[in-house]
């Protein structure tokens, strides 16, 4: 009831009454992004705060939108390679995973075969990715729990990772590199020898990241517990990758639907026991020394001979279309493609992103929980922004 | 030792060679040495401060795999200066939506505080210099535990004036931290004074000397203090009032120039001075190693005893950098568990166990071993019941 007149309200109120009446807690709305550090680029959540519980979340996304998908269809120069170089400005972290993902639709669509040292350097290319990626997650989640040191460690091995990127494609973030039927241009002539320099390097920075914070007795009770998703619910969320994987599903498109050649190589797929935040960040690191296993096997077998077919510089595919998809850092990434079978671009361009549906799982994880936990959550999902905006 | 007559209180002892110009007192008890040792200590006190934060930055790069401030003079010495020079020539600004009043004085009450602690430090021995304490009054440890709680008020003032969401939850984070951590750490020094039978600085340690140093005497007194002051100085794992990754600085976040770097000198002016508490405390103050006197080198600390303190002043800093480069942050649940549930209980069986083992009159090697079993004990069973509730850490394979 509204207080008509607060003086003489107060007057007739027994004792205590009055104090009590006055002291209500009120819930506080706050803003979080698009500038805050640990909203991952900018995503933008408005959190409303009883006390230090956040009671509700309200996400907004879009500030980063800029029609990746609308843009590769326009490509009537470059014709179908026009969409990769706007897909690698999507998830600008998971560059040569999507690549590969894009240009498998495109060989789909139109028929063509790739030599046996592309797709082994597809792969190798592909699992450093991963590794670069989850390099960013941990040292991100890292700063996001408090700590700020294992960001350090993460890039200087994501460096070495990158320089090796350059190297192969000219460029450290977007190489747009895949070509259909293969890839714009051989590897330089160290670079089998540099790979393994990298798998020594990772296997030594991998038991770094362990010693620095996986045992921590801080970091157990900031990230167990928190943040449970169950199967049902990430399953009915669209959840994939290392948030699905986490609640006990060995759900995973390279294991499941094998493309590419992932069903020549000897890997295992780590799935958690509970779901929560410590199972996300434990099977990342689990997979960090998969995507090493796989890359040692493919840098052994990696046979000499051309890395592009005989395809054609521009593409005219029948008409039709093509959905593949794939494994990437963050979990289901899909390409789906229509040719009307006239033009030389891409008719339809479409992804299927794995943050855009894992982030969805946000308002589960943190309504309820303290604002530090919300952060903590967010970051768990290891979600790019500019994946989810487009 | 001369003794005021009306308040009871230890005046300060002169050396023996000072004139009397500058010992004879005269306004209101003051003398000039006093004064001039007001200067000194402040200036020595600010010089440290900045040294402190160059040492912080190199440790910080060297932990994270780089170098810290390199350009600035000699490996980056001079970085500090340069910085403080930047902030006093930068904009302050005061946001509109801010309390005009109370928005710019808050960071002298921040500021002020930790500077005066700094008066009761006893840095040496008497025998050079004569006791190099300024106020060596028999109340400096309820002294040292009093004024830097007036932070608290700076900080909130600063949060709540700022017109900003993020520095009230900061400051509302700040009252509950100093409230929870004021508690362990009193606790724990009753502990200290007992032991010494005064509420002395410069007693606490002599006594140290005779008896053997705090930390094996009160090693959980020594654990429960060392927390509780970095807590109290918001210190990573116990950052949450500034937590940049929630709340973005807290209550630091609408100043800008040397308002706000009044509040970071501050902050590493009370890591220098809870470092020199600790090694007052329970580090023997200016004593070399544990019995130096029994073994004849009493004269080691008496003439080199400000080195020897400023050495494990510059230990116990280290110590906590390094911490804060290595540890996550606690949670505001965890941490006022981590006060209420286990730091408090531990200091009164702390207490307890220092009280009944003084009052049965066992020798003193007795009280240090029982208390230390005791801990030991207490921690290693609160480690494995925490580790038991923990699962497994490897994930399954499928």
């Amino acid at each position: 009831m509204a207080v008509a007149n607060p003086p003489h309200d107060l007057v007739d109120a027994p004792p205590g009454e009055a104090i009590e009446r006055n002291l209500e807690t009120v819930e506080m709305t706050v803003n979080m992004g698009p500038q805050h550090p640990s909203t991952h680029g900018v995503f933008r959540m408005v959190l409303t705060l009883e006390g230090e519980r956040v009671r509700n979340v309200q996400s907004h996304i879009g500030y980063l939108h800029r029609g990746a998908e609308k843009l590769g269809e326009s490509g009537d120069l470059e014709g179908y390679r026009k969409a990769m170089i706007t897909l690698d400005r999507t998830d600008y972290l998971s560059t040569f995973l999507n690549e590969h993902a894009y240009i498998l639709a495109v060989e789909k669509l139109a028929n063509i075969a790739v030599p046996e040292r592309a797709e082994y350097i597809r792969i190798i290319l592909g699992e450093l990715t991963r590794i670069s990626s989850h390099c960013m997650f941990y040292g991100a989640f890292g700063a996001d729990s408090g700590a700020t040191t294992p960001f350090m460690y993460a890039f200087a091995l994501r460096e070495d990772i990158q320089s090796l990127f350059e190297a192969v494609g000219g460029a450290r973030m977007f190489p747009n590199y895949y070509r259909a039927g293969g890839l714009r241009e051989d590897v330089p002539r160290d670079f089998a020898d540099r790979v393994r320099q990298i798998i020594e390097t990772c296997k030594r920075s991998f038991d770094e990241f362990d010693a620095l914070i996986s045992g921590n007795e801080i970091f157990l009770s900031r990230t167990r517990g928190l943040g449970v998703i169950g199967q049902e619910r990430a399953i009915d969320l669209g959840l994939s990758g290392p948030m699905l994987r986490a609640t006990g599903l060995p759900y995973d498109v390279r294991k499941m639907e094998p493309y590419s050649i992932y069903d020549r190589f000897d890997f295992d797929v780590p799935i958690g026991t509970r779901g929560d935040c410590y199972d996300r960040y434990l099977l990342r690191q689990e997979e960090l020394r998969q995507s090493l296993r796989i890359v040692e096997q493919a840098v052994r077998d990696l046979p000499g001979g051309p890395t592009i077919g005989n395809a054609p510089k521009a593409l005219r595919p029948p008409k039709g279309e093509a959905y593949v998809r794939i494994e990437n850092a963050r979990g289901d990434f899909g390409v789906y493609l229509v040719s009307d079978g006239k033009s030389s671009a891409p008719y339809r361009v479409k992804y299927r992103s794995p943050c855009f549906c894992n982030l969805q799982s946000l308002n589960d994880m943190a309504i309820g929980a303290y604002i530090a936990d919300a952060v903590v959550a967010l970051g768990s999902v290891d979600i790019v922004l500019g994946e989810v905006d487009r | 030792m001369n003794v005021d007559p009306t308040t009871g209180l230890t005046l300060q002892a002169a050396p023996s060679w000072a004139p009397d110009f500058l010992t004879t007192p005269f306004l209101g008890g003051i003398a000039l040495a006093d004064i001039i040792a007001i200067v000194v200590i402040l200036l020595f006190v600010l010089n440290f401060v900045m040294m402190e934060i160059w040492l912080e930055r190199k440790v910080a790069g060297h932990v994270q795999l780089r170098r810290g401030p390199l350009h600035v003079g000699p490996h980056g010495a001079m970085q500090s200066p340069a910085d403080v020079v930047k902030l006093l020539t930068k904009e302050q600004l005061i946001p509109s939506a801010a309390d005009q009043v109370v928005f710019p004085i808050a960071p002298y009450l921040v500021f002020i505080p930790v500077f005066l602690t700094f008066l009761v430090i006893p840095w040496g021995p008497l025998v050079l210099f004569g006791n190099l304490v300024l106020r060596p009054f028999d109340l400096g440890l309820v002294y040292m535990v009093a004024i830097p709680a007036v932070q608290g008020v700076g900080l909130v003032m600063a949060g709540w004036s700022s017109g900003n969401k993020y520095s009230l939850l900061g400051s509302a984070r700040v009252v509950a931290q100093l409230i929870s951590y004021e508690l362990p750490i009193v606790v724990a020094l009753l502990g200290v004074a007992m032991m010494a039978g005064s509420l002395s600085l410069t007693t606490i340690v002599e006594s140290q000397m005779t008896r053997g140093w705090n930390v094996f005497m009160q090693p959980l007194g020594f654990v429960i203090f060392f927390l509780a002051t970095m807590s109290e100085m918001s210190r990573t794992p116990f950052d949450i009032a500034i937590a940049e990754s929630e709340i973005v600085g807290g209550p630091f976040i609408e100043y800008s120039g040397m308002r706000w770097g009044m509040f970071y000198l501050a902050e590493f002016a009370a890591v220098c001075l809870n470092s020199a508490l600790t090694a007052t405390l329970y580090l023997g103050g200016w004593e070399p190693f544990p019995g130096s006197r029994a073994l004849g080198l009493g004269w080691l600390g008496d003439y080199f005893g400000v080195l020897f303190f400023l050495g494990k002043v510059l230990f116990l800093v280290v110590i906590i950098q390094w911490a804060r480069f290595l540890l996550p942050r606690l949670r505001i649940d965890q941490l006022m568990d981590f006060a209420w549930k286990l730091l408090l209980p531990v200091g009164f069986v702390n207490f307890i166990l220092t009280a009944v083992l003084q009052i049965f009159g066992f020798a003193w090697f007795a009280v240090g071993l029982g208390v230390t079993l005791a801990g030991l004990a207490t921690l290693l069973t609160v480690y494995r019941i925490r580790r038991q509730v923990s699962a497994p850490l490897a994930p399954a394979v499928a």
